[in-house]
């Protein structure tokens, strides 16, 4: 449920923030801006949406851990 | 985009708020797991271990005095590597500034406001975060000022009160394991306390209308903020013993717990929830920004305050999403964040840093020291 509306908030938002900025960028030919603005705000969007329709994000938390877990042994080491 | 400055004192606030930011609240419980009783001498032997690394952090930002992190190591690596290396950092910028507010939420729905969805503190805390940013870095500098003046007088106040609650003997035996239990927490303590200050190289030399006289008060930001982090720990074992220390997730606010005097100074522990406010803000909102000037100058973006909003609903998203739940949050800040932040902290500086050495002295390249010039 607090997804859902998390979800609504991000694309309402979004919306109206690209309604905002999008003729601004383009009225000042602020090309790179424009392409880095829209590919983050749809970023967001989806990520907003996929969460809210129970999709599994992947989570950034568990690349970490996975990139890091040779060294658990020496951690354990210095935790005892 | 170097147009905008800070002075001295703004450095000082900045880098004490980053340095106790991190560590103030939540990492006594895992020292004091670790070192005991001895946990205090941990903590001090930790901000004299961390001296030679700010060193580095300073020397790096003495060579190149108009850049920024990401700057100089595309600089000293080259292009491509250099964006390898830049990039790196810059997800270690973004992860921070998701992993607060999910801090904050779990803290105040937890202690605090119990019945408020998560999602509405979040949302307010990251939109502090974004107005903070697009106010821009002077605006937001000022006003770490006043943060860590309010935040120390409080501190102050809050470990005063506790005093009488102190008892000598928690302390002792001291040293009853010898010096390696002690070593190994100050370990621990170094990756929330001396090497999250990297981020500051996104702001310390290039940002700084005196960037001669910077490294002075990066080191003086430093000691404050590692003071917060030595006393509060010091007085968590001095009142409450190692082991409630050890076991409670939020030690100095159990510690503020304690305080009772007459009935006027009862429950005064939120003064403990504001402290951690206002030094975390700091610490969320410099890692925000390290990650927003970065990104833009990477994609070479000429106003980065366009990326923030975006990037906000991205944080919100990601905020909920980065720890599913407190065991596995506090099981990865210590097997995935310690050797993490030691990478980015420790590893690549002096990478940086080796690298620099050798194009100097060994290919006798010309480097750095010109670029203060322009």
């Amino acid at each position: 449920m607090q997804d859902m509306a998390v979800a609504l908030f991000v694309v309402v938002f979004g919306s109206i923030l690209s309604l905002i900025e999008i003729p601004d960028l383009l009225k000042k030919k602020m090309h790179r801006e424009l392409v880095a603005f829209v590919v983050l705000t749809v970023l967001g969007m989806s990520l907003a949406l996929l969460k809210a329709f129970g999709w599994s994000i992947p989570n950034p938390s568990d690349l970490l851990a996975w990139v890091y877990s040779p060294v658990e042994g020496i951690i354990k080491g210095l935790l005892e | 985009m170097n147009k905008t400055k800070i002075t001295s004192r703004q450095l000082i606030s900045l880098t004490a708020g980053v340095t106790a930011g991190g560590s103030v609240l939540v990492s006594g419980a895992l020292i004091a797991s670790v070192a005991k009783q001895d946990a205090w001498i941990g903590s001090l032997l930790t901000i004299l271990f961390g001296i030679p690394v700010i060193w580095i952090f300073l020397f790096l930002g003495k060579r190149f005095p108009r850049m920024n992190l990401v700057e100089v190591s595309r600089e000293l690596l080259g292009k491509w590597f250099g964006t390898i290396v830049a990039g790196s950092f810059l997800f270690l910028f973004l992860q921070i500034s998701y992993h607060i507010p999910w801090y904050m939420s779990d803290f105040m729905t937890s202690r605090i406001i119990p019945e408020t969805p998560y999602y509405v503190i979040k949302a307010l805390y990251i939109t502090a975060m974004s107005i903070a940013i697009l106010y821009g870095l002077e605006a937001f500098a000022r006003a770490s000022e006043i943060f860590i003046m309010v935040a120390s007088v409080l501190f102050v106040f809050v470990m005063v009160m506790v005093v009488p609650n102190a008892k000598i003997g928690n302390l002792q035996p001291v040293l009853e394991n010898g010096l390696i239990p002690v070593l190994k927490s100050s370990a621990f303590l170094s990756c929330f306390l001396t090497f999250p200050p990297v981020v500051m190289l996104m702001i310390y030399p290039a940002h700084l209308d005196d960037p001669k006289e910077g490294g002075k008060f990066f080191f003086k930001g430093y000691f404050l903020g590692g003071g917060i982090t030595c006393i509060s720990i010091l007085m968590s074992v001095l009142a409450l013993g190692w082991a409630i220390t050890a076991n409670s997730r939020f030690p100095v606010f159990r510690l503020a717990n304690l305080i009772n005097v007459g009935i006027v100074f009862s429950r005064i522990e939120i003064i403990v929830f504001v402290i951690w406010v206002l030094t975390q803000f700091i610490f969320s909102t410099v890692f925000f920004y390290g990650f927003v000037t970065g990104l833009s100058q990477l994609l070479k973006l000429k106003d980065h305050k366009r990326l923030v909003l975006p990037l906000a609903l991205l944080l919100l998203t990601m905020s909920e999403v980065v720890f599913p739940d407190v065991a596995y949050q506090e099981n990865w800040i210590v097997f995935a964040w310690v050797p993490y932040i030691f990478t980015h902290g420790f590893i690549l500086p002096v990478f940086l840093l080796v690298v620099y050495w050798v194009k100097k002295r060994v290919l006798k390249m010309d480097i750095g020291d010109n670029q203060g010039q322009k």
